[in-house]
């Protein structure tokens, strides 16, 4: 609470002192207006102010009244004088550099943007454009959700699973440039995807964060935590008794978060290999390898099928709030 | 938080200016409702409940609806989409907006989570034979629920204050072993917890600052159980030290309650138009009380107090408390029109201090107190430097550097030598490079890789010395052809004595798709395999052995949509999945699904799919079922 309020304390001078949003239009030089984009774009123009970004055609205070199409695609004058393709930003066509300076000049640290700079579709260029239909809203039928080179739709993988809903529009959409997670979840212990009742999006931010492979994090927008306990809240302690893996390195430690043969996604067909790969450890003083994890005591007989798994006895294997042990 | 809220009221006064109505149909909806026959059903049907639970019955297939009413007061537009009603997995969410006003969003989803497999967890395979094929210690059936509601207040373009409250429960019950000290047996599980967040906060965007505060609590509260009431001797197939443990009655009751604060932050700053400086902060204090009673009667063996008793009850109160501090400054400078470099720092630090205070009656007599302590603290930082070098329009190439360090301290196990606590490092430099090539407007080429060297790591299992690498190429041959092709492969060693890890996991991938009018295909296909080897002790005799992982996959995948004359279009294809390797797996998928418009605003939709798997190593886990939907689509 202290940290919050202190932080607004020191950001509301400097929030004073920044600039307007937006573009500085004082001059409206070479700006076309949206009435003369419409003569010969009708159809996107359309389906443009039907969108959420279509507000701006109408919404005095965002500065763009009557030059929404401008807004993003940059002063339209030439462009309509010439009837040349060069005179305007086109954001497909553009390299991912230019189209995404276009986009962020607005939208350059909403909520779900916390962390772009570090995430991994910035870096490889994947450009807004490659994912959004601008000209769209969300839903509609019309929309070229998968926007592919030319805006085509085709027979997206994802909708083999049930009839297409909201979630499987987004796994149709990752997937085609995610092939291998797509294959994953064609395993047959996954997350349930493919029955359309969760997405990508539910564990990824695919506008990226700081956290490796863009993993959501609990909260909105920070990553301290991974966003499995999104879900899996009873996994989320904190325990009095930590399993330390759980805690460092995460839930992909033991489970193949996509999809695995093995019962419970485990990365290991036999539990007591999964377990016992990382306590082989020997004690302190012959312990050379500096890792945690200390080997079982000697009376785990492995040659008894009670030992074999060892989550039969090693009940919260997660982390306990009664027993150091992890029994109960 | 106050002094943010009195911030934006002024601004929440605002008034903006009202959109112009539609002159469309204010209500636009649709749903396709169907009935799910199963035929042909054969193999454990508790494989198929864990991996596929799609059952009979009538379903609510999805529905969606669109309201954008014509005066404007109060909405712009309402929306409305659910999926999956009827089945163990559905899901809601109703977006509501107005234009510079609010945005409101809720989430409703139910998951049923089955889960039921023996060779998972039945220890006593090998002693019942065929009967404890059908038995699973670690079985649940539970439903999942998560609610989440947002709402983004849009007074002015600067200042949006958001507010939110998120609910995740599970409930159900399952099976869950009852260990007490030297034997296990399997009693039934009640599973039931929730956890609560609210959080609110404030955004300004700004054209130079941008900027995100946040403020949020939650709570938890889990309230398992398990029982048993009948005789019940266990997994131990062996007497121990002469006498048959058993236990003839039990209870153990965990009454854990949690809360939750955090606060979190984000801003990121353009000074000039060369330069982005973005930074993250976040806190969070979580807590956690436990209320512990277990009683049990029986023939038992009590370690503590090294003798068999006939009955005991266990009391104890525990505490846990975990302050977690992260934060990240991350900086963008761009030089040369062609040259970007990032410059990162990350650092994450979290302690947990637990505490149990446990007093045990045995036999009705009761035993000194016992407490106990525990802690986990753990700290990592990463810094990474990368430059992205535009050579020219078509070729952009990058490098890299990225150095990973960090510390842990967890306590000893209990028996071994050495002092309470048992410490880790981390240490691992790695060189980052690759390219993105576009050759032509509709090729893409990109690679990259990193290649690591640490000194050390937490875990035996940990990167280390390691190498990956990644390519990528998409090619639109035309408008109506286009491939993919990707390759993944990760190598990772460590080659201390002891360990001699040697892991290698690759990914090759390939998708081949065409778009017409008419008819519209995508094929894939993915070869994937893992190999792991490293070196583990065997407890009693204490030998290094090699345990060794191998999983050699096919994957592929086929969807065909073929447009019929009016307006009725079929789709064929599948998927299938097969592994060789320490646990052969074969599923089959393939799918049939048949749409024909009835009328303006009708259609049928009928549906079928095949869904088997096999399982070579046990097959007492395989199944195989038809699933029919016969279903209509109502509404446009």
């Amino acid at each position: 609470m202290r940290f919050g309020v202190l932080l607004c304390l020191f950001l509301w001078p400097v929030c004073l002192l920044a600039g307007p949003p937006g573009k500085q239009r004082g001059e409206k030089e070479g700006y076309a207006g949206s009435e003369a984009c419409l003569v010969c774009h009708e159809d996107l123009g359309k389906a443009f102010l039907k969108s959420r970004h279509g507000s701006l055609e109408n919404d005095a205070s965002r500065g763009w009244k009557g030059q929404s199409c401008e807004s993003c695609h940059g002063p339209g004058a030439k462009h309509g004088e010439a009837a040349e393709a060069k005179f305007i930003l086109n954001h497909v066509k553009a390299s991912p550099r230019e189209a995404d300076a276009s986009c962020l000049t607005c939208h350059k640290n909403q909520s779900t943007h916390a962390g772009r700079i570090s995430g991994s579709h910035a870096k490889v260029l994947v450009s807004c454009v490659s994912c959004h239909s601008v000209h769209h809203s969300v839903g509609d039928p019309a929309a070229p959700l998968f926007r592919g080179f030319g805006g085509n739709r085709p027979a997206g993988l994802a909708r083999l699973g049930l009839p297409v809903s909201r979630e499987s529009r987004v796994n149709e959409l990752c997937s085609s440039c995610h092939m291998g997670a797509w294959a994953d979840f064609q395993r047959p212990h996954t997350h349930s995807l493919a029955q359309g009742a969760m997405s990508c999006v539910d564990c990824h931010n695919p506008h990226g964060t700081s956290r490796p492979f863009g993993l959501n994090s609990t909260a909105r927008t920070t990553n301290a935590e991974p966003g499995c306990f999104k879900c899996h809240a009873d996994k989320r302690g904190p325990f009095a008794f930590e399993h330390a893996p759980v805690r460092i390195e995460g839930c992909s430690a033991c489970h193949e978060s996509h999809g695995s043969a093995n019962p419970r996604m485990l990365n290991r067909a036999e539990v007591s290999n999964l377990c016992l790969e990382c306590h082989s450890n020997t004690p302190a003083v012959t312990n050379r390898t500096g890792t945690l994890g200390t080997v079982a005591t000697g009376f785990h007989d492995l040659r008894l099928p009670l030992y074999r798994n060892c989550t039969s006895c090693h009940v919260k294997v997660h982390g306990s709030h009664i027993n150091r042990d992890l029994l109960r | 938080m106050k002094f943010c809220f009195l911030a934006v009221v002024p601004l929440l006064a605002q008034n903006p200016e009202p959109a112009q109505p539609p002159a469309e149909n204010p209500l636009r909806m649709w749903s396709d409702i169907g009935y799910r026959f199963l035929a042909g059903q054969h193999g454990s049907l508790n494989a198929y409940r864990s991996v596929v639970n799609l059952g009979e019955g009538p379903k609510l297939l999805q529905f969606q609806s669109v309201y954008k009413p014509p005066s404007r007061q109060i909405l712009d537009e309402l929306k409305i989409h659910g999926a999956n009603w009827g089945d163990p997995l559905n899901t809601l969410q109703v977006n509501a907006e107005k234009n510079s006003v609010y945005r409101a969003l809720f989430q409703y989803r139910n998951l049923a989570y089955f889960n039921a497999l023996p060779s998972f967890a039945s220890p006593q395979l090998a002693r019942l034979g065929p009967e404890a094929f059908t038995t699973n210690q670690r079985s649940m059936d539970t439903r999942q629920r998560f609610l989440n509601f947002d709402l983004d207040l849009l007074p002015g373009k600067r200042w949006q204050p958001f507010f939110g409250i998120a609910h995740n429960s599970g409930r159900g019950h399952g099976v869950s072993p009852i260990v007490l000290d030297e034997n296990s047996y399997p009693g039934a599980n009640r599973i039931d917890f929730g956890y609560t967040v609210f959080r609110g906060g404030l955004r300004y965007e700004g054209g130079l600052v941008h900027a995100h505060l946040e403020q949020g609590g939650a709570t938890f509260a889990d309230a398992s159980s398990l029982l048993n009431t009948t005789r019940n001797t266990g997994n131990r197939d062996l007497p121990y030290l002469g006498r048959t443990l058993s236990l003839d009655d039990t209870s153990r009751l965990y009454d854990v309650t949690g809360s939750h604060i955090y606060s979190s932050g984000d801003l990121t700053l353009t000074p000039a138009n060369w330069i982005d400086i973005s930074t993250e902060f976040y806190f969070s204090q979580p807590r956690s009380k436990v209320r512990f009673n277990e009683s049990a009667r029986g023939s038992l063996f009590w370690l503590d107090a090294l003798r068999f008793v006939n009955g005991q009850q266990s009391l104890a109160t525990g505490y846990a408390n975990q302050p977690r501090v992260s934060g990240a400054v991350t900086l963008e400078v761009r030089p040369h029109r062609r040259l970007r470099i990032i410059d990162s720092i990350q650092t994450e630090r979290t302690h947990n201090a637990g505490s149990l205070a446990l007093s045990v009656n045995l036999d009705g007599r009761a035993q000194r107190p016992l407490n106990f302590t525990d802690r986990l603290i753990w700290h990592q930082h990463e810094q990474r430097l990368q430059a992205f070098h535009e050579v020219h329009n078509k070729l952009t190439i990058f490098g890299g550097h990225r150095y990973l360090w960090g510390d842990a301290q967890v306590r000893r196990a209990e028996l071994a030598p050495g002092g309470p606590l048992e410490q880790g490092y981390l240490n691992r430099h790695s060189a980052i490079g690759g390219f993105i090539y576009r050759p032509l407007t509709k090729l893409i080429l990109n690679g990259e890789t990193e290649v690591g060297r640490g000194g050390q790591t937490y875990f035996r299992t940990s990167l280390r010395n390691f190498e990956q690498v990644r390519l990528r190429a998409r090619y639109q041959l035309s408008e109506r052809w286009q491939f993919n092709a990707r390759f993944h492969r990760l190598d990772n060693r460590n080659p201390t004595p002891g360990v001699n890890l040697n892991f290698a996991s690759q990914q090759s991938n390939l998708t081949w798709q065409y778009t017409s009018k008419k008819l519209a295909w995508m094929a894939d296909y993915t070869r994937a395999t893992i190999r792991s080897d490293i070196g583990m002790v065997v407890p009693i005799y204490y030998d290094i052995e090699r345990s060794l992982y191998r999983d050699n996959a096919h994957v592929g995948s086929l969807a065909v949509d073929l447009n019929l004359p009016r307006k009725s279009s079929v789709m064929l294809g599948g998927t299938f999945f097969r592994s060789a390797g320490s646990r052969p797996s074969r599923m089959y998928q393939p799918l049939a699904r048949l749409r024909v418009p009835v009328g303006a605003a009708s259609g049928l939709l009928v549906e079928w799919r095949h869904v088997s798997l096999g399982q070579a190593l046990y097959s007492y886990e395989a199944f195989g079922v038809q699933q029919f939907i016969f279903g209509l689509r109502i509404g446009k």
